[in-house]
């Protein structure tokens, strides 16, 4: 059936291959002290994260996807697999006002306000009207995970406002982040 | 540390702390409603885990991948809504058929079968929660970009059984060098020779189970506890090595005489090691704990059956199994002397000098020895028999089947024949079994037969014993009798019942051996007194202290 290694080629006896397994059992059976230990997430939390709006956060998860870059990556590939509204080229580098980006069926364009330069209109437009996102994804490398809940989309667009300075809008600017939508 | 969800920071910074806080992370996943995956399926992915026994589950998880792949997208079976049981992953199979009724799957009534181009593979409905915990383990620990692409052949239809066996190999090695880093045995090792070598310098040139008892335990911590490394300070963590020792060489000489291919103390020769049998050695004596583990799971949690002390106390017994009735001595010596050495750690951490810290531990030792000891264990005894019959009177109180469990348990001899006379037998169900339940409505008619003092004394009287031990708890979650239990509180007294009885009966066995402790070395006082010197001169060595 396989052809991996038996770790126990190394133990001298039955009984020292039990007593170092019984050891390490009464090691992994110690509960890790919640004051000392950061918080630890699993796939799961992040599965929930990704596909359940409604779901409590857990706790500690947003600060990791912020620092740990390699929950980052399985969060986007996570995000390429579960969400219909992926990514299909990053955003070109702004030139003046105006970004867009282009997905599978959503063109996203930032569009600075002409009667408020502190503020950015953020313009989704879906090819399909049946698709109704409810929740965009951010990724960006410096900047972590964000998860933003939608408007109704009004005539296949879904439009938001955002303060031009926002860590939102910093992060959409950058040329280098992903949007997901589901 | 190359664990996915783990990051740096956690306490002590060792490899098995990151693997420790992903199993614990685990076993606390929750479905949305309640918690994942059930405390069974958690203790046994850490005992396939420690014991290296992966290899076919592996090799069964990438068949259910196969399967699942064919009729839905693998993450939402896995991950979706719902719990992690037999009936929910089987229920997605058949819809997800429903939906792909030309996928090459058949599901039986207790198993799906995936028919590959070589052959076909079984797997029961009953393996499918566990198998989600192994997934959840390996995509947290290896990463799920790394099982991801080690998977790509299988989810297609086309894919062989070959290729699901070079899928669950590839997965296999990874978890393997994962745990190479993260689950090192060099130290566990040293520690076991050093134990064995030491029996063996004792007795006649082999290490048997037998042969350890409470001298050889005292002699090898004064001996090896100055030893550099540190391994062997602590007189309890020597007390918690021996009896892992005693327990891995019974095991290992039980298999023996079970399986004569299996070798056994230091003979190698006669074969492999079999990574299954470890884990057979290891369920009975990871059972163990299961009884602590359940009071501190919802919903026992919401009844205090133990405080910290006592629980504290009853620890290193519940775990030692039978050996605490082999090694009762040094079990004693652990709560008496295993204390006074994690005071006088305390101490020096504050900055109290050693000497200082051994003479005032030394002068209050005489007025707290061994027969303290033993009337404090004797108390826990006597509370915990008092929660079980408090929990009897709650349960019964609400007409709650674990009632009757409790009672045929701590009560085997009763005569219950009375009752014959106002219980009637239901007709025999389909499954040729015999319910039996009071005539009228089972609620109230439990607690009227309960106190029918008339039809049958010994049980009326039973229960008033019961209902004077609960009025005598005023812990949380044990209600006064004339109140009630609330129904959360029913279901806690109920799910600890099993767990409240095992530990009983574990207490009561060992508190029958503390008269005969006493009474082979001269009473309590003549222990104490020979103890504190062999305890006090040692601590005195061991942290540089002239005497």
């Amino acid at each position: 059936m396989t052809d991996t290694k038996n770790y126990w080629m190394e133990a001298e006896s039955a009984s020292e291959a039990i007593f170092i397994a019984r050891e390490a059992l009464a090691t992994l059976q110690v509960e890790t002290d919640p004051s000392t230990a950061e918080a630890v997430s699993c796939f799961n939390d992040l599965y929930r994260y990704a596909t359940d709006p409604d779901a409590p956060v857990k706790s500690g998860l947003v600060q990791q996807l912020s620092t740990n870059p390699k929950l980052r990556n399985d969060m986007r590939i996570l995000l390429e697999r579960v969400a219909p509204l992926r990514p299909i080229s990053r955003a070109a580098a702004s030139s003046g006002s105006t970004t867009t980006r282009f997905g599978t069926g959503f063109q996203m364009t930032l569009r600075e306000s002409q009667a408020d330069h502190e503020q950015l209109y953020v313009i989704i437009k879906l090819q399909d009207l049946a698709c109704t996102p409810n929740t965009l994804f951010v990724i960006n490398d410096s900047e972590g995970c964000d998860r933003i809940p939608l408007p109704e989309p009004t005539d296949g667009t879904v439009q938001l406002l955002l303060g031009s300075n926002s860590t939102l809008a910093v992060s959409l600017r950058d040329p280098k982040t992903d949007v997901f939508m589901r | 540390m190359d664990g996915l969800y783990s990051i740096d920071g956690l306490a002590g910074g060792t490899v098995s702390n990151e693997l420790q806080a992903t199993l614990q992370a685990i076993s606390e996943t929750s479905d949305g409603a309640q918690v994942k995956f059930k405390p069974t399926v958690c203790r046994r992915l850490t005992r396939w885990i420690v014991c290296r026994s992966y290899t076919g589950p592996i090799h069964e998880l990438c068949h259910l991948i196969h399967i699942v792949s064919q009729i839905e997208n693998f993450e939402n079976f896995f991950w979706g809504a719902g719990p992690a049981t037999a009936g929910a992953f089987r229920r997605k199979i058949s819809d997800g058929l429903f939906h792909n009724p030309a996928a090459a799957i058949e599901q039986h009534p207790s198993t799906v079968q995936a028919n590959y181009f070589d052959g076909d593979f079984a797997i029961a409905h009953t393996r499918m929660p566990f198998l989600s915990a192994l997934l959840e383990f390996l995509v947290s620990t290896l990463g799920y970009d790394v099982v991801l692409e080690t998977i790509p052949e299988i989810t297609v239809s086309t894919t062989t059984k070959a290729q699901i066996s070079k899928a669950a190999n590839t997965l296999s090695r990874r978890l393997y060098a994962y745990l190479n880093t993260h689950l090192p045995a060099a130290t566990a090792q040293r520690k076991y020779r050093a134990v064995t070598e030491f029996m063996a310098s004792c007795g006649n040139g082999a290490a048997r189970a037998d042969d350890i008892n409470d001298d050889m335990v005292l002699n090898f911590w004064i001996e090896a506890s100055t030893d550099e490394d540190g391994d062997f300070k602590t007189f309890r963590k020597v007390v918690r090595l021996f009896v892992n020792v005693r327990d891995a060489l019974s095991a290992a000489q039980q298999q023996g005489s079970l399986h004569h291919s299996l070798s056994i103390g230091s003979d190698r020769e006669n074969g492999e090691i079999d990574p299954g049998s470890i884990d057979i050695a290891l369920e009975e004596i990871h059972e163990r704990r299961a009884p602590l583990d359940q009071l501190d799971v919802s919903p026992a949690n919401q009844i205090k059956f133990l405080n910290k002390n006592e629980r504290n106390a009853l620890e290193l017994l519940i775990e030692s199994g039978h050996t605490a009735e082999i090694l009762p001595l040094s079990i004693l010596r652990a709560e008496v002397f295993g204390d006074i050495q994690a005071k006088l750690t305390q101490a020096f951490r504050r900055g109290t000098s050693a000497a200082t810290a051994i003479d005032a531990n030394a002068n209050q030792v005489i007025n707290a020895g061994y027969e303290l000891s033993a009337k404090d264990i004797e108390k826990i005894g006597a509370n915990l028999e008092r929660a079980v019959l408090a929990s009897f009177y709650h349960l019964a109180m609400a007409g709650d089947d674990a009632a009757i469990s409790i009672l045929l348990e701590i009560r085997p001899d009763i005569d219950l024949s009375p009752l014959a006379k106002i219980i009637s037998a239901q007709e025999g169900t389909a499954d040729n079994v015999v319910y039996l339940h009071a005539i009228e409505d089972r609620s109230p008619a439990l607690s009227t037969v309960l106190n029918d003092r008339a039809t049958c004394p010994a049980l009326a009287e039973f229960v008033a014993k019961s209902k004077k031990a609960a009025s005598r708890i005023s812990r949380k979650g044990f209600a006064k009798p004339e109140i009630g239990s609330s129904e959360i509180e029913i279901a806690g007294f109920a799910s600890a019942a099993e767990a409240l009885i095992n530990l009983h009966k574990s207490l009561s066995r060992f508190i029958a051996l503390l008269p005969q402790i006493a009474e082979s070395h001269g009473g309590w006082d003549a222990l104490d007194e020979n103890d504190r010197a062999v305890f006090f001169n040692q601590f005195r060595q061991l942290y540089g202290v002239c005497s």
